[in-house]
């Protein structure tokens, strides 16, 4: 009798693409709480440090919980490592160890992104508010 | 018991463009070229975006043109290294689905994924994950032929996966009639335009024609190819995915398409010495050493045929550059008819291990192997123009400008 593999139990599709927001997300927070350390020796006229701060406790808020929607997927992160441009993720799916490696420039690029898509939902948001006002 | 393999040919979809559209963001929804440096002759589309193609800019033209067809074209500059991480990291995928994987070229790989399919699911099932993972890790698109062999594979996803939106498609022996049949000649693979204008004037128009042929007919027009090229069209094929298929290396050579046309010998020696200490180079980090050296000379107008294309067997196999620099001079002077040259390659076939050596009285080869050893060391580890012949420094001479680039292409 065969096994059955997990890439069929839980439906991989959704799974891969919540792992990817998930190590987004994990690589956005650290991003931003690092450059938040860069900003606070810098005397700027305008601070943007809560700003930041902000942005950085929302995408952590985003990463746990995606990382628990995958727990209870039978999704587990076992390592995440650097290797020379990719980023090297271990998972574990209902048993059997599995791995997915990320472009190091598409991260970047999609981290770019979520914080464009941020601000400017921000923005619609500020203009909603305005106009009710 | 069915015993058909299943072999996949997974093509990314304008694999350099891809890459510099998943990089960068701000492009994604503009139409963009990856090009060659404009002001040299280089400037030519090496991949273009569907959003580019659909303004009818198209591979291989020259950068000028596109810019014509297209007015807010985008144009990236190559990076050869990225590329082809990129494609170790598509390899890296593929290899959690099977071991036998082959890389066909940078942006294809061949698949044999008959004794994965009992844990990944069916064919299509697993076409679907193997899009869906090189997707969301590189960012790029990639099409799914599926054969029970390389060239079914290969034409199904030619003629048909890369047409449709599911970006899959299984090209079956059985169904071949009324599939890969119904295409114009040209579309079989191994069939170029030269081969085409052959089937014309033979009155082969359709793969279904060529397919109803007898072999016998074909072998005799074409030797080999003929054969083969029936066979492809009848979807024969019993060559296997082997991941070592590259490891075996016939010939090691350098080609240089010049950035204008060389018109003195002297000239087109300093070219011919940065060459010949390439093709050595790269043949001592293999530990290789050739015996038959050919040299290949291109004029200056395509259209017609002014270059030529000769070789020469040693006695002793080498990879010394002086003692190929020698006979590729040769050679040169011999058939070089003083017409302006484009593009010069020198190439070093019958590889040998260079592990035994014949000594000479009249030569120390130890030390002349030693020297250029500690030449390859330099340049490994301080980059390929950390010492160059003196020759290079002349406005010929293109050691400099390649050392920046892979392949002719920026890295």
């Amino acid at each position: 009798m065969s096994g059955t593999s997990p890439e069929r139990e839980a439906s991989s599709e959704s799974v891969r693409e919540l792992l990817r927001e998930c190590i987004l997300y994990g690589i956005f927070f650290k991003a931003v709480a690092s450059d938040v350390e860069l900003f606070r020796s810098i005397a700027s006229r305008i601070s943007y440090l809560p700003l930041l701060e902000d942005v950085s406790a929302w995408a952590e808020r985003v990463h746990y919980r995606l990382k628990r929607q995958l727990h209870q997927l039978g999704v587990e992160v076992l390592t995440t490592q650097k290797q020379g441009p990719m980023y090297k993720v271990e998972i574990r799916m209902n048993g059997y160890r599995r791995e997915a490696i990320y472009s190091i420039e598409l991260l970047r690029a999609e981290c770019q992104e979520k914080l464009k898509g941020l601000l400017a939902r921000h923005a619609e948001e500020q203009g909603r508010k305005g106009n009710e006002a | 018991m069915d015993s058909k393999r299943v072999v996949f040919l997974v093509d990314m979809q304008s694999f350099y463009a891809s890459v510099e559209k998943a990089a960068n963001p701000a492009i994604r929804d503009k139409p963009i070229v990856v090009a060659g440096d404009p002001k040299r002759r280089s400037g030519v589309v090496l991949a273009a975006c569907p959003l580019a193609k659909a303004y009818g800019v198209t591979t291989a033209e020259a950068l000028w043109q596109a810019e014509q067809k297209c007015r807010q074209l985008v144009v990236v500059r190559p990076r050869m290294e990225m590329y082809i991480h990129v494609s170790l990291q598509i390899t890296r995928i593929f290899e959690s689905f099977t071991d036998l994987v082959e890389p066909y070229s940078i942006d294809e790989q061949f698949l044999d994924v008959t004794g994965s399919i009992g844990l990944f699911g069916d064919p299509w099932e697993m076409a679907r994950q193997i899009r869906e993972r090189v997707r969301l890790e590189t960012g790029i698109i990639c099409r799914v032929g599926i054969g029970e062999n390389k060239v079914l594979a290969k034409m199904a996803c030619d003629n048909f996966a890369k047409k449709r939106e599911s970006g899959v498609f299984w090209l079956k022996k059985e169904e071949l009639a009324d599939t890969l049949w119904t295409l114009p000649v040209e579309k079989l693979f191994g069939v170029g335009s030269r081969m085409k204008r052959h089937f014309h004037r033979m009155g082969i128009y359709t793969i279904s024609q060529l397919a109803e042929l007898s072999p016998g007919v074909l072998s005799r027009r074409f030797g080999v190819n003929g054969e083969v090229l029936w066979r492809t069209a009848r979807g024969i094929d019993d060559s296997a995915v082997s991941p070592k298929a590259h490891d075996l290396q016939k010939g090691i050579g350098h080609h240089m398409t010049l950035p204008r046309d060389y018109h003195t010998a002297e000239e087109i020696k300093v070219v011919l010495l940065e060459l010949c200490e390439e093709v050595c180079r790269r043949s001592r980090s293999k530990g290789l050493m050739g015996s038959v050296i050919s040299v290949g000379c291109r004029g200056a107008d395509f259209e017609v045929s002014m270059g030529f294309h000769r070789q020469m067997k040693l006695a002793e196999p080498t990879h010394d550059a002086a003692t190929l620099y020698e006979v590729v001079c040769r050679l040169f002077e011999r058939y070089w008819q003083h017409n302006p040259v484009r593009s010069v390659g020198v190439n070093l076939g019958q590889l040998v291990p260079d592990n035994v050596v014949q000594l000479n009285l009249f030569d120390d080869v130890e030390k002349k192997r030693s020297l250029a050893l500690a030449l390859d060391d330099i340049r490994q580890r301080y980059g390929s123009d950390a010492i160059l012949r003196a020759a290079s420094l002349q406005k010929a001479g293109q050691a400099r400008e390649r050392a920046q680039k892979i392949g002719g292409h920026y890295k």
